[in-house]
């Protein structure tokens, strides 16, 4: 079953003196699982929102790299869609704010770097929604 | 759930995977995992899945394309396909359905939401499961009838006579069924050294009861025809003896036939040492007669009752001379009522004028010209059965 896949932790280093192995665990219900994976995605966020921030920097400085943009998009719009079922749901509004404006610079052609002001502006609510801790 | 539901759940998002992989097995789903459309496919060409539940936004291939793939696929069982999408896009809804989506779950992803749209796809399969279960229950009830009733009908066809001649009287017969099987049927048999009898019938419908109506009436018609036979006296007239079969039979059906069915008929007795024939036709196309040298083609035959509608049906015979070099046709109305792709039927005059062509040929080349004008005329099966019967004096 996926589900005894997807629900294996990691494991303490191998100690020789270890006692064996008892009996397995039940396996945590869903909320607890939900629970493990928004604590994993929260962990994740500062890392995707460095991310995002990277590429909306280099997308500002080639704005006719349209493969560049759509991946920028793709995180933003991953970004938008987890966030609120996680539990974040300001940072995912922000992202789909965000993901809105990249579609109507998407839509441009061709693009000047004045164009990202709104792109730019979407980043920095979007951080400014990410929690601090 | 009674229905098992093998789930794949295709998301470039790992930790959406799952969050939905979790949610599904949570519910007894056998679930698997794709991060993109492409990936989706591969998993999906193993078989065994009934539901799809996708993102739709992902790399190689997104989930509009996967669900429109996965309605071009043939001969597989139906998968149900629920779209991940941004919550209020009215016109992405529009697209995905047209994509052959068959639900949307808006995100962010709320447990509750969840469950409701998976109970709506477990109602779906469970309806999905029971039709294809009915359909397979269908198609081995109908491979079984199909084979039943091919049985029958080359059963029906052994029951035709082969082609034979009495003396100088020669028959030759083309039947086809609209149908498996028919209502049509023809035959000619000798009664004693000096009679032959013939006839062609047409049994109201197509289809089984007309086919097991139509081998029922060839038993009954031999019998009477046996029995009248051998009671008249030796130089009784043709006609009466051809009128007192007729009548027995018709006696004999109204008494047994519950069914509701009757049928038109020609029927003839042939008196070979004085070359005379005589005919009886009961509610059934005109007999058509060539006499010797002649080439055109002369009606026999005004119109009657069929047999089993009335109890006294007042039939009248009519005897003539068969002189060698002549020529009787009877037919089904199957023949001049096939209509062809236009809806024009064939007609008795059409079928006059290839009878006249085929006036030098045999009775066996008539048959076969008669049977391609009509396969030229009308593609495909027939929608009523065809018969038609050559009687050749010699």
């Amino acid at each position: 079953m996926q589900l005894a896949r997807a629900l294996v932790v990691p494991s303490a280093p191998m100690d020789p003196a270890a006692p064996p192995p008892s009996a397995p665990s039940p396996a945590p219900s869903f909320q607890e699982r939900y629970a493990a994976l928004a604590r994993d995605w929260r962990a994740q966020l500062p890392a995707r929102l460095e991310d995002v921030q990277a590429r909306t920097a280099a997308c500002g400085q080639q704005p006719g790299d349209h493969h560049a943009l759509e991946e920028l998009y793709r995180q933003v719009h991953m970004l938008a869609g987890s966030a609120g079922t996680f539990g974040l749901a300001d940072v995912g509004d922000r992202a789909r704010e965000m993901e809105a404006g990249l579609v109507r610079l998407m839509a441009l052609s061709p693009r000047a770097v004045a164009d990202f002001e709104g792109v730019r502006r979407g980043l920095e609510a979007l951080l400014a929604a990410a929690p601090r801790d | 759930m009674a229905q098992q539901v093998r789930a794949l759940l295709v998301d470039d998002d790992p930790l959406l995977l799952a969050l939905l992989s979790a949610f599904l097995a949570s519910r007894g789903y056998e679930v698997e995992e794709a991060s993109d459309g492409e990936q989706a496919l591969q998993r999906l060409a193993g078989g065994g899945f009934n539901l799809v539940v996708t993102d739709r936004h992902m790399p190689r291939m997104d989930g509009l394309a996967l669900c429109r793939a996965i309605r071009a696929r043939k001969d597989e069982s139906y998968v149900y396909c629920i779209m991940l999408t941004a919550s209020g896009d009215e016109q992405a809804l529009q697209v995905a359905m047209e994509a052959g989506v068959d639900d949307f779950l808006a995100k962010p992803l709320r447990p509750a939401d969840l469950g409701a749209r998976l109970n709506a796809a477990e109602r779906v399969l469970a309806l999905e499961a029971g039709l294809a279960a009915r359909n397979q229950e269908l198609s081995e009830a109908y491979a079984k009838l199909s084979r039943d009733l091919d049985l029958a009908r080359a059963l029906q066809r052994a029951q035709l006579p082969a082609p034979q001649s009495f003396g100088k009287l020669q028959f030759e017969g083309w039947f086809e069924a609209s149908s498996f099987v028919g209502g049509d049927l023809y035959d000619y048999f000798p009664l004693g050294d000096r009679l032959v009898a013939f006839y062609l019938a047409d049994i109201s419908g197509h289809g089984v009861a007309a086919a097991m109506m139509a081998v029922a009436a060839q038993h009954q018609l031999r019998a009477a025809a046996q029995q009248v036979v051998r009671s008249i006296a030796p130089d009784a007239e043709l006609g009466d003896a051809v009128l007192e079969i007729l009548n027995r039979y018709n006696t004999r059906f109204l008494e047994t036939n519950e069914t509701g069915l009757y049928l038109t008929l020609v029927f003839g007795l042939a008196d070979r040492a004085r070359g005379l024939v005589a005919l009886v036709e009961a509610g059934h196309p005109p007999v058509l007669h060539a006499a010797p040298g002649a080439s055109e083609f002369t009606v026999i035959g005004e119109g009657s009752v069929p047999v089993g509608i009335l109890p006294d049906p007042q039939w009248q015979a009519r005897t003539f001379t068969l002189a060698p070099g002549s020529r009787l046709v009877l037919h089904s109305d199957g023949i001049t009522d096939c209509a062809g792709h236009d809806g024009t039927f064939f007609g008795e005059q059409r079928l006059r004028d290839l009878l006249v062509q085929q006036r030098g040929s045999s009775p066996a080349q008539t048959c076969a010209a008669v049977g391609g004008a009509l396969h030229g005329w009308h593609a495909g099966s027939f929608e009523d059965d065809v018969t038609l019967l050559v009687v050749e004096a010699r």
